[in-house]
């Protein structure tokens, strides 16, 4: 004799719930003519962590500061632009 | 700013939301002029005398580089912190020392007396768009007594006395000094019959300082004399 049982699997979606960071970026001070330096690394979490993709927007970036995405880290490249002078 | 999709429920079709994360900072870029260095640099001692020559000296070579711009832009030490200007920070001299900013000129003149001495003059170097950023350095000006360079002689026009009349009188006029100092001078006069041997002047010349008074009746003194005036600064 053969007895069947049968049952469903259901896979469900990861559920984030909270999507936070710890990071902080120290302000930083640039004067003119100062070489090329990197700063900012940063980390958002997700909890849990379902690693579903980032997508990181900047704003008010000045154009002689890059965002690296990989690292996630940004690089000020050197400057002696009078124009920069102020705070982003 | 950072953000992802996720879904919102364990439903097959589930809706997504989006959550959003932020790190806000601040990149603060200031100015390295603010705190730039001048350069020592110096000016030279100036001199004249009162009623002397307005005695000149440029600061153009003398205008001092600063740190930064050794640094930056084209490292020459004079551009990257744009111009630079000097100021006199001392004072009691306005009368005498004056400075053109246009030309980057030092003046001295003196037309007073009271002028006379020494001064220390302190003037300072700094960056024109930062005129905090400074440096400074002394040097001496120097007022001497006005000292007569030459007198120049006046004509005085050739005379004429006819013996026996009454007695003629004529003014010798004074001559110039240069400069105009004001000094004493004293007058010599000298008289000659051949225009070669000079002496002193005969008892029928008599002379009240500047003034000259001719009266004989000797007709034996008829002829031509040619009279001769010294000055000299006392």
């Amino acid at each position: 004799m053969v007895q069947i049982v049968q049952f469903t699997l259901n896979v469900n979606p990861c559920l984030t719930t909270s999507y936070t960071t710890q990071s902080v970026i120290q302000p930083v001070n640039y004067s003119l003519g100062d070489p090329t330096f990197a700063f900012g690394s940063y980390r958002f979490e997700q909890s849990p962590a379902c690693g579903y993709s980032e997508v990181v927007q900047l704003t008010g970036l000045p154009s002689f500061v890059t965002h690296n995405a990989a690292s996630r880290s940004f690089m000020l490249t050197k400057t002696e632009d009078f124009a920069f002078v102020q705070t982003f | 700013m950072s953000q992802i999709s996720v879904p919102q429920d364990n439903s097959a079709n589930p809706i997504y939301k989006v959550l959003r994360s932020q790190i806000p900072f601040e990149i603060r870029v200031t100015n390295p002029c603010l705190s730039s260095v001048l350069e020592a640099f110096s000016v030279d001692n100036i001199e004249t005398s009162v009623f002397g020559q307005r005695v000149e000296e440029s600061l153009v070579t003398r205008v001092p580089a600063d740190s930064v711009s050794r640094r930056l832009g084209d490292h020459s030490g004079q551009t990257y912190c744009g111009g630079r200007q000097f100021r006199i920070k001392s004072s009691g001299h306005e009368s005498f020392l004056g400075y053109n900013p246009s030309l980057m000129l030092l003046t001295l003149l003196s037309t007073n007396k009271n002028d006379v001495g020494s001064v220390r003059v302190t003037i300072e170097a700094y960056l024109s768009e930062y005129p905090s950023v400074v440096t400074s350095t002394t040097f001496t000006a120097t007022i001497t007594a006005c000292s007569v360079a030459s007198l120049q002689p006046t004509t005085t026009p050739d005379q004429r006395y006819d013996v026996n009349n009454p007695a003629t009188t004529f003014t010798i006029n004074p001559f110039t000094q240069v400069p105009n100092c004001e000094s004493p001078v004293t007058y010599q006069v000298f008289m000659s019959s051949d225009n070669l041997n000079f002496s002193g002047l005969p008892p029928w010349i008599t002379r009240n300082l500047m003034q000259l008074r001719v009266a004989t009746s000797d007709f034996s003194l008829i002829g031509i004399y040619w009279l001769r005036v010294t000055a000299t600064v006392v």
